[in-house]
């Protein structure tokens, strides 16, 4: 993995969002000893965002085409 | 001898009545009264039969019921999210696909508009082959992915030219 590359991830102040992506974290510091700071769950700020009914089925993570049906809409 | 005499003297002493029952107010209580009333209350159960008017009461005591059961309330919706926490996809994004590492410092320098020490945000995925026999040596991740609102660059680590993939992060 390039220095550059290695700056980026490190970086606490660019957030790096996704779906469920302490195991992305994981497997990064598995591989290349890269340990990943700045992450941010998606599936929590979602939560965090809508009324609590809309989620309700589901619990933890929430998988990204259930997120982008309820959150994107086309252009 | 001693031993016998303190249980004789324990009986004598259950056998008598509290002071407080010798009192005006509170009376020994009528055992056999109790067990009268118990018998009497028993019979009790059986209903009396009824005529017509008795009827129409259970009657109209059993549609109250019904009537109660009926949920008119309308079944609970999932509410609608509104346009403002809704995100609109632009209409271009630009991917860009990373095989060495010249590219890769450029597009990383492009992609961070602001400086080091300012808060950014970006989406962040990684792709590898699964292996899915059991204890086995997973793969290395092979592609990864960082994403801005214009650009999504697609970095491909597993023949990625240059410096070593496997190169270790300083702590």
């Amino acid at each position: 993995m390039h220095q550059s590359l290695i700056d980026f991830l490190i970086n606490p102040l660019k957030l790096k969002v996704g779906v469920n992506i302490r195991l992305d974290g994981l497997k990064l510091a598995r591989d290349f000893d890269v340990y990943v700071e700045g992450m941010i769950e998606l599936s929590e700020k979602a939560r965090a965002v809508v009324p609590p009914i809309v989620f309700a089925r589901t619990s933890g993570v929430i998988s990204l085409a259930t997120l982008v049906e309820q959150f994107v809409r086309p252009s | 001898m001693r031993y016998c005499q303190s249980q004789t003297t324990l009986k004598m002493s259950t056998r008598i009545f509290p002071s407080s029952w010798a009192s005006s107010t509170l009376t020994k209580p009528n055992f056999k009264n109790l067990s009268t009333e118990c018998h009497s209350s028993h019979t009790s159960i059986a209903r009396p039969r009824r005529g017509k008017q008795g009827l129409l009461d259970d009657l109209a005591t059993i549609n109250n019921r019904t009537e109660r059961k009926v949920d008119t309330t309308p079944p609970r919706k999932i509410p609608k999210i509104d346009d403002s926490t809704q995100a609109v996809l632009p209409d271009t994004l630009i991917t860009k696909y990373i095989r060495d590492t010249k590219t890769l410092e450029e597009e990383l320098q492009k992609i961070q508009k602001k400086g080091k020490d300012e808060y950014e945000t970006f989406a962040l995925d990684i792709e590898w082959r699964v292996t899915y026999t059991k204890n086995a040596k997973q793969n290395k991740t092979a592609v990864l992915q960082i994403a801005n609102d214009e650009t999504a660059l697609v970095i491909h680590l597993h023949v990625m030219k240059g410096s070593a993939i496997y190169m270790k992060a300083i702590p």
